[in-house]
């Protein structure tokens, strides 16, 4: 994953469900389900925020007075260990 | 004299009892005799009395209804045992599929109604495979949970079970004896087969689709396309929003085997069963 600016693999087939998204992984045959906070993120995850900016934009989008960095930093591993995110 | 019969579904534990003797038949119906690796945690008491020439359900001193048959009483008996026994089950998704272990391996057989679950399931439970539900699995925290209800068989494809043909007179049913409509309840246990249910992961699903007089055929499936499969074929209990319940579908079929199985003659399903698990 670049340090600066995380993105989506190619090739993710995203459909939008009920509070979320199922994201669907052709090569490796593999499903997840992303609900709606890990969705946005994997939406920000488009080359042009970085991490930083990405956990910023987050907690103005929930209109947050803190980042929970935890959750994020944990939401943000799963991104990329699942193979979503580079 | 009054007749009594108790049996658990899942975590409620029921008592019925009933003054009238042809009722008493009727309850078996309702009544299974699966072991259960479930914890009881609230029990229920019903009363069908034949009180005036007619059949009473009462609960309590709250009665349900006033039949004018044992038919009619079983029909408004019946929803109120299984809604009390799922009330208990809040945070499980729902899933209309058959259960089936083998090897100690946990398949699911998903489809629609008139699919062919019930008879492949007989088939294969008389072929050696252990078949714990042919109806409604529980899914919660990746673990499935097959709902002990007993088989039922429509009469009309009782000609696609000829195993049964010396044993269904003795099966319970709903519906009248003339009736060509009848819907016999089977548990297995009670013809000698194991019925233990337990709760374990998902190794492999199945969505059928009826092909009724043609070819069979089981063919490998995309998680994706089993998701959509499973979704509208499941849904959520209370407590458990919408993003838990495509979570915990997401999260099974993910680490699932998935197949279509084009179910045509149940034989050649049996075969093929064979060839890939056996």
């Amino acid at each position: 994953m670049s340090e600066q600016c995380p993105k989506q693999v190619d090739g993710l087939e995203i459909h939008e469900v009920a509070d979320g998204y199922v994201v669907y992984q052709q090569e490796r045959d593999r499903v997840h389900y992303l609900n709606k906070t890990a969705a946005l993120i994997l939406e920000l995850c488009n080359e042009r925020n970085s991490k930083q900016q990405i956990g910023e934009l987050l907690r103005q989008a929930f209109d947050l007075s803190e980042l929970p960095e935890d959750d994020f930093q944990k939401t943000m591993d799963s991104l990329v260990n699942e193979g979503l995110v580079q | 004299m009054l007749y009594e019969r108790s049996f658990c579904l899942l975590a409620c534990e029921f008592h019925i009892s009933t003054n009238c003797e042809l009722f008493a038949k009727q309850i078996e119906y309702l009544a299974v005799s699966a072991e259960q690796a479930f914890p009881v945690s609230a029990s229920r008491n019903y009363q069908v009395m034949l009180e005036d020439g007619r059949y009473s359900i009462y609960e309590g001193d709250e009665c349900h209804g006033s039949e004018h048959s044992p038919e009619f009483a079983l029909w408004v008996l019946y929803p109120l045992v299984h809604q009390a026994a799922y009330a208990l089950l809040s945070g499980y998704i729902r899933i209309h599929s058959g259960c089936v272990t083998y090897r100690g391996r946990r398949f699911l057989m998903v489809g629609d109604k008139g699919a062919g679950k019930t008879t492949l399931m007989l088939h294969l439970l008389y072929a050696g495979f252990e078949v714990q539900c042919d109806e409604t699995v529980l899914l919660l925290d990746g673990e499935v949970v097959p709902f002990p209800r007993r088989f039922h068989i429509k009469q009309a494809s009782l000609g696609l079970l000829p195993q049964l043909a010396s044993t269904v007179d003795a099966l319970p049913f709903f519906g009248n004896e003339v009736d060509a409509n009848r819907i016999f309840a089977f548990d297995p246990a009670e013809m000698g087969f194991p019925w233990t249910i337990t709760r374990s992961p998902v190794d492999a699903i199945f969505f059928l689709h009826a092909n009724h007089g043609g070819e069979t055929r089981i063919d490998s499936c995309s998680t994706l396309q089993m998701v959509q499969n499973l979704l509208p074929q499941s849904y959520a209990t209370a407590n458990v929003g919408n993003s838990g319940w495509v979570r915990e579908i997401c999260s099974m079929t993910d680490s699932a085997e998935c197949y279509t199985l084009t179910l045509g003659d149940v034989g050649d399903a049996m075969l093929e069963f064979e060839r890939r698990f056996g």
